[in-house]
């Protein structure tokens, strides 16, 4: 069994450790428990995944939401608003720009980001339940 | 040889009260309450221990935050937030770690070019800075000097007044325009900025979601 919690609404449930994806007994919605990894320019407007989230070093994703449960992992190229439960890490070959909310943060050197970052308890799920702009345009 | 490092840093200890500017050659350790500014040269760390309170900027080459801090910092290595770091300003940093159950809020620029740029608007600011600060020592040490003259008794044989001498360096004269860097800064970010959502535009749908 695994613990994930919800990104529509925060709650957290358990789910069996195979499963792919689920519904979220308290707000009904849909959740998408894998691990996704981005490796070029992704035209989905949302990326959300209550496990980890990987934008590979050649990835150029068009999204304008990020959300990982778990882990965000960026080697590739993103401008976004990025949130996370957990870990975001910027690679040295990150180039990402937008917002970041997430519970600790590492840049390594050589990666570059510019934009607004937030860090601490509680920030990641500031919006998480907010439609992007990108889902509003 | 650790002993002999350690008692050449700087420290404000706790429970001292530090306000105005502060300009270090090497790491220092603070732990005590700071207002104002902090430029560290040279590759020390400057350390803001978990008791500290700081509200100022700061420039160094690594920067350890663990108590509170409010202003901007320009780390030129690594910037690096404990745990119990409690930070709110705006941060340029060639890299930068911030530990789970530290909370930071703040505009943020990373990477080689960012720091490049700041570094250059800060030494200009700096070199401005350093000059009001010199020309307002020269004032002061003149308001002495008459305020001391003026003083004296007529009756009693005028001692010459205790006169701070201030030599003005060669790079504190030639000092540049702080406004044109930032501009040019600013100009580079956006130029970045148009480089990166321009590359996103490309239409080639071909990613794993």
């Amino acid at each position: 069994m695994r613990d994930v919690r919800c990104y529509h609404c925060q709650q957290e449930l358990t789910v069996p450790a195979a499963a792919r994806n689920t519904t979220c007994p308290t707000c009904y919605r849909p959740l998408n428990l894998d691990d996704i990894e981005v490796r070029g320019a992704s035209p989905s407007a949302i990326i959300m995944t209550v496990g980890r989230l990987t934008i590979e070093a050649k990835a150029k994703p068009l999204t304008k939401r990020l959300h990982a449960g778990e882990l965000l992992e960026v080697r590739g190229q993103f401008d976004a608003n990025a949130t996370c439960n957990g870990h975001i890490h910027l690679a040295r070959s990150a180039r990402a720009s937008g917002q970041l909310k997430a519970q600790s943060l590492t840049a390594e050197k050589g990666a570059t980001f510019t934009g607004l970052i937030q860090i601490g308890p509680g920030t990641s799920a500031i919006d998480a339940a907010t439609p992007s702009r990108a889902n509003n345009s | 040889m650790a002993e002999q490092n350690q008692t050449n840093q700087t420290i404000i200890g706790a429970g001292a009260r530090f306000k105005g500017e502060l300009t270090l050659s090497g790491g220092a350790l603070i732990q005590g309450t700071v207002e104002g500014s902090i430029i560290a040269e040279g590759p020390g760390e400057l350390k803001f221990a978990a008791q500290s309170q700081t509200r100022a900027s700061v420039r160094a080459a690594t920067v350890l935050i663990e108590g509170q801090y409010d202003g901007d910092v320009l780390a030129t290595e690594r910037l690096q937030l404990t745990s119990s770091a409690r930070v709110t300003g705006e941060v340029v940093a060639a890299a930068m770690i911030v530990a789970e159950g530290a909370t930071f809020t703040g505009k943020v620029a990373i990477g080689p070019d960012a720091v490049a740029a700041s570094t250059k608007a800060a030494g200009n600011s700096m070199n401005s800075a350093m000059n009001s600060s010199m020309n307002s020592s020269i004032n002061n040490a003149m308001n002495i000097e008459s305020h001391a003259r003026a003083a004296a008794p007529a009756t009693m044989e005028s001692k010459p007044a205790s006169r701070t001498s201030v030599r003005l360096p060669d790079w504190a004269a030639a000092n540049g325009g702080a406004a044109a860097a930032s501009s040019e800064a600013s100009v580079n970010r956006s130029d970045w900025m148009a480089q990166t959502t321009g590359r996103t535009g490309q239409k080639s749908a071909s990613a794993e979601v």
